[in-house]
């Protein structure tokens, strides 16, 4: 157990945002150089609080992958990996050399049955269009492409019904 | 008098029903179905029946047959219909009336006649409501659908007679789409509502979306009830109502309500009812269509007038009387309903499902929730995504507002997300604060669709940084990674 101080930059991996934090003792934060009175409490009727700055909302981690959490506050999601000065430096080398993985799977969110696919094997694709409908709800979801890329696979059918996760379509980024 | 009644519905609209009837002292009865055979609207009923196994795969709520058969098996009285489902299904109706079952809502004629849009707009032209320019009638051909779209001007619409609740529509922009869109309309209509007739209407860019609320009884009294705003939506689905309307003067509400009260005269409207109007920017308002059921949104009407809308729709489907009359209803203060939905607003309101593991509801004077779930209901993909409505009354429409923002704030769900944080956004927005907003609100005037608190980035930033430092310190005091042989030296030792 580390308990010198330590740097940790918490960075919003949608915007981008770094809020560097000196934590020491594991569980001591200051925000530039002030200490923060931070404090999360386990509430009788199951909801965690957290509280600093005089503020106390309701949050919770619903998901964590090695170093990035998803915290939902205020029923609002923000995604955070938590790195060190150096993790970041090692982070910024690796996507230079692209080491990261080239493909990117989409799974289903929910639960459903696709309506139209509008995308072919072979076909490139720019982020943010549609790849297919799922329904679910009562609702129709237009699931788009995250990334740019060529479509190398389509493994569901238009009219199937899949479960959560199952895998619709592979995408090999450019 | 109806002494029993069979909801044919789930969720709150059951629990609704339910609370009602009981007040009333009628007995009701709830349908369980193995989807959701722990759900909270069956506490809130007096008998629940088991939905028998059947050979067919209609849903339950949809299956006429066994519905009705299943009130004649339990001797109850009455059906009422709820929302969405069968609600607005005349064979539903005639088909309770065949077997002496009241139907709780209008007459199957006139659930018809409604339903079909094209009869629907003749009807309203003949009581002298506006009508948006357009087809009469459905369109035969696609020559015919050109030459209509032409003469009206662009842009046009293009809806399916037998459509509704935002499905079977194309917007046509110029005459370079009409025929492609006349086709995929028609075969659109067709796959969806097994009816390949379109109807063309101009179509009105950004209009409001106001609606007024209408009650008629067995003798031929009809009055209205106001009116309610329902612009906020989203492809069509309503997501926050308001009752007044900031748009209406005094004048243009007395011409809209009048307009409301000859339609629904014209068809000897009995029930609660709902008249669906768009205003354009001028000042004109037209008809778009009759619901002729309880909607939704009915809480704010509630609000602002002090009656109970599923009272009166009981009382007349019993041959009452209108108990109250026009000159009784005083429209008082201002009432806004937020729609709480299973939707993570983030990722394009896609559903989101699991189970609600805690829930923390407001505690406020003035506000009322309608809610269909508990802690540990289960949000599955079977039904729709409305998990409860919070609806606020206040004096004026500024208190209301701030009401409905400082109850969001205490309304917390565990385990789903939902739509809390964009309801607080639309509160927070200074167009929709002004009033001045119409249905392409979220679309070009909410540049962030949630609403952030003070300083909760920081506090998520600093929950993330807690629980990775804490988990660093829980992996070295873990127990399972002490050495065996260790552990049992140190037990003898003890």
């Amino acid at each position: 157990m580390k308990l010198k101080n330590e740097k940790l930059i918490a960075v919003n991996t949608m915007t981008d945002k770094h809020y560097p934090v000196s934590v020491k003792k594991n569980y001591e934060f200051s925000v530039d150089k002030k200490k923060i009175d931070l404090s999360v409490i386990k509430e009788a009727d199951g909801f965690t609080i957290v509280s600093a700055n005089g503020v106390r909302y309701p949050a919770e981690v619903i998901s964590k992958k090695q170093n990035t959490y998803e915290i939902l506050i205020n029923g609002v999601s923000y995604t955070f990996a938590v790195e060190t000065p150096f993790s970041l430096i090692r982070k910024k080398v690796l996507s230079a050399n692209k080491i990261f993985s080239k493909n990117e799977s989409i799974k289903a969110p929910v639960p459903g049955k696709i309506l139209d696919i509008f995308v072919q094997p072979g076909q490139t694709i720019e982020q943010g269009k549609p790849l297919l409908i799922l329904e679910a709800m009562k609702m129709q979801n237009i699931i788009n492409s995250p990334v740019k890329g060529v479509i190398t696979k389509i493994s569901t059918n238009i009219g199937n019904t899949v479960a959560k996760n199952d895998m619709l379509i592979e995408i090999e980024k450019i | 008098m109806i002494k029993s009644i069979l909801i044919a519905n789930r969720g709150e609209i059951a629990v609704r029903i339910a609370r009602t009837a009981k007040k009333m002292g009628i007995k009701t009865f709830g349908i369980r179905t193995k989807k959701e055979p722990n759900a909270v609207y069956l506490s809130a009923v007096d008998l629940i029946i088991d939905f028998p196994e059947t050979q067919n795969s209609i849903p339950e709520f949809l299956d006429i047959e066994t519905l009705v058969q299943l009130a004649k098996e339990h001797k109850i009285n009455a059906i009422h219909p709820g929302y969405g489902y069968l609600s607005e299904n005349a064979d539903f109706a005639e088909h309770c009336v065949k077997n002496k079952i009241v139907f709780i809502g209008p007459s199957p004629e006139v659930i018809r006649m409604m339903g079909d849009k094209i009869i629907a707009k003749e009807i309203a032209e003949q009581s002298g409501v506006p009508l948006l320019k357009g087809s009469n009638g459905s369109v035969k051909n696609e020559k015919e659908a050109v030459a209509i779209a032409n003469k009206i001007g662009y842009p046009v619409i293009i809806k399916a007679k037998a459509g509704g609740g935002g499905r079977g529509m194309r917007i046509v922009n110029d005459a370079s789409e009409i025929s492609q869109m006349y086709q995929m309309a028609s075969s659109e209509a067709l796959n969806a509502f097994n009816d390949a007739s379109v109807f063309i209407e101009k179509y009105l860019q950004n209009p409001k979306h106001i609606e007024v609320q209408i009650v008629g009884d067995s003798k031929g009294n009809v009055i209205h009830l106001g009116e309610r705003e329902c612009s906020v939506q989203r492809k069509h689905q309503k997501l926050l109502e308001e009752a007044p309307s900031p748009a209406l003067t005094p004048d243009l509400r007395e011409r809209m309500t009048s307009a409301a009260i000859n339609l629904a005269k014209s068809v000897k409207y009995e029930s609660v009812g709902t008249v669906e109007f768009l205003l354009d920017k001028g000042g004109n308002f037209y008809f778009m269509e009759m619901n002729t059921r309880i909607q939704v949104e009915h809480p704010v009407t509630e609000m602002i007038t002090n009656l109970d809308l599923i009272e009166l729709q009981i009382r007349i489907a019993s041959g009452e009387k209108l108990p109250v009359k026009q000159k009784d209803i005083n429209l008082n203060g201002w009432a806004i309903e937020c729609r709480i939905n299973a939707e993570d607003v983030q990722a394009d309101f896609s559903p989101s499902i699991g189970v609600i593991r805690n829930l923390r509801l407001p505690q406020n004077n003035n506000i009322r929730i309608d809610t269909g779930v508990n802690c540990g209901s289960e949000i599955t993909t079977w039904f729709d995504s409305m998990v409860a409505k919070l609806i606020v009354h206040a004096p004026t429409r500024k208190e209301a507002i701030d009401l409905a923002m400082s109850s969001l704030r205490q309304f917390h769900v565990k385990g789903i997300k939902t739509t809390i944080p964009f309801c607080k956004a639309v509160l927070n927005n200074s167009v929709f604060q002004k009033g001045t907003f119409d249905t392409s609100f979220i679309e070009k005037e909410m540049p962030s669709l949630v609403f952030q608190e003070k300083d909760e980035e920081l506090l998520a930033a600093l929950l993330a940084l807690y629980t990775h430092t804490h988990e660093m310190e829980s992996v070295v005091g873990n127990e399972s990674n002490i050495d065996p042989w260790v552990l049992n030296k140190r037990m003898k030792d003890l």
